[in-house]
């Protein structure tokens, strides 16, 4: 299944950003991230959804984490790469290198 | 409207529109940025977002099985053409002679059989290019997938003998090519549509499905006997959190209350 999944941009901001803050990221400090990175604001709901998505193909997987007051007692979701993930992103990096490097003129536009 | 009542119809709202096994943290971390300053209009937003996206993706996840349904019954009336010599469409005249109920159950039959057989070979050729749901597919869930298009089939069934009453009574309508196009929406056979929506809406995964209404969750009921009581360590690792480690509060909280423990031995 890995081998034939193929990474969106955002899902591969939010694979890269859970990989830049560390071992365990919940939504919060992702949202916070996420919208620092892009220069606004990005919903809860599509980085969960995304999360959902990417946790579907395994590609990430979570663990509940402590509830506190402030949450309305409702748990954390812990978030993490799986290996899995990984090889996805390195494919998709590889596949975009690749890509690039087919555009010459383009790159020294932009460059 | 007090802010603290706007957030909490707010979270009512996200609660029952927004599927999928993350909503309770999503809900929780809308609700910790709000208890660190964020105001009640900015909740609003998050939690209209957080709806639509779900909508959106459950719109594009519901398309597909739709379209492909509608598509499929069109064929209805090409598929009796192409099954008549080989699927039964009439009755014979001796089994009429027989005793009730068999002669009603047999046209019962005889009319379904080539409508189920076109709704699930509709059915299984879906799931063949469909290799994602193939994948997580169970052999009840099939079934129980099948059950339903059969089911589905059976109500419109009798609904359209009643709707068709007046022009031939009985059962022996069943059996006549156009039965199933009887109700439709353009050369759409809404039965034969329906069925295999039905189908295919079983075996769609969960998260791609709109949330059920639930009754009165335990967590609810937690907060009600025992006050404002979380758990935090029993929630590790499973996707009821906020069920479970409510359950295992009150358990907790019984199993741990004095009257229960064994009183202590005098020392010697």
């Amino acid at each position: 299944m890995g081998e034939h999944t193929f990474l969106g941009e955002f899902e591969l901001m939010v694979l890269l950003t859970i990989l830049r803050l560390g071992e365990e990221v919940y939504g919060v400090p992702l949202a916070r991230e996420l919208s620092q990175l892009r220069g606004r604001e990005v919903s809860a709901g599509s980085i969960y959804a995304a999360l959902e998505r990417l946790e579907a193909k395994g590609l990430i997987a979570s663990t509940l984490g402590e509830s506190t007051p402030e949450r309305g007692g409702r748990a954390k979701r812990y978030f993490h790469v799986t290996e899995q993930g990984l090889r996805t992103m390195h494919q998709t990096r590889r596949l975009l290198n690749q890509l690039w490097k087919t555009l010459p003129s383009v790159r020294g536009d932009l460059a | 409207m007090k802010p603290t009542t706007s957030v909490a119809i707010a979270t009512w709202i996200l609660e029952r529109l927004r599927s999928g096994p993350a909503r309770d943290a999503l809900v929780g971390d809308l609700l910790e940025q709000l208890h660190v300053g964020r105001s009640p209009g900015w909740y609003w937003r998050q939690t209209l977002a957080a709806i639509g996206v779900t909508a959106w993706s459950t719109a594009r996840a519901w398309a597909a099985p739709l379209m492909f349904s509608v598509a499929w019954s069109m064929l209805y009336p090409a598929w009796r053409e192409l099954s008549r010599g080989w699927l039964p469409h009439a009755l014979p005249n001796q089994w009429l002679a027989l005793s009730w109920p068999q002669p009603e159950m047999l046209e019962l039959s005889c009319g379904m059989v080539p409508a189920l057989t076109f709704i699930w070979l509709g059915y299984l050729l879906f799931l063949v290019f469909r290799s994602d749901i193939i994948h997580e597919l169970s052999a009840l869930r099939f079934l129980a997938s099948l059950s339903a298009s059969l089911n589905v089939l059976l109500l419109s069934t009798l609904l359209l003998v009643h709707h068709v009453r007046n022009i031939q009574p009985g059962l022996l309508a069943v059996t006549r090519e156009d039965f199933y196009t009887n109700i439709h929406l353009g050369t759409i056979s809404i039965p034969v549509a329906l069925s295999i929506f039905i189908a295919i809406w079983k075996v769609l995964p969960r998260s791609q499905r709109p949330p059920r209404k639930r009754r009165l969750s335990p967590a609810w009921i937690a907060k009600v006997r025992f006050g404002r009581y979380r758990v935090h360590a029993a929630t590790q690792g499973n996707g009821h959190g906020s069920w479970y480690g409510s359950w295992y509060g009150i358990w907790h909280r019984i199993s741990t209350a004095p009257v229960f423990q064994s009183p202590r031995l005098p020392a010697r």
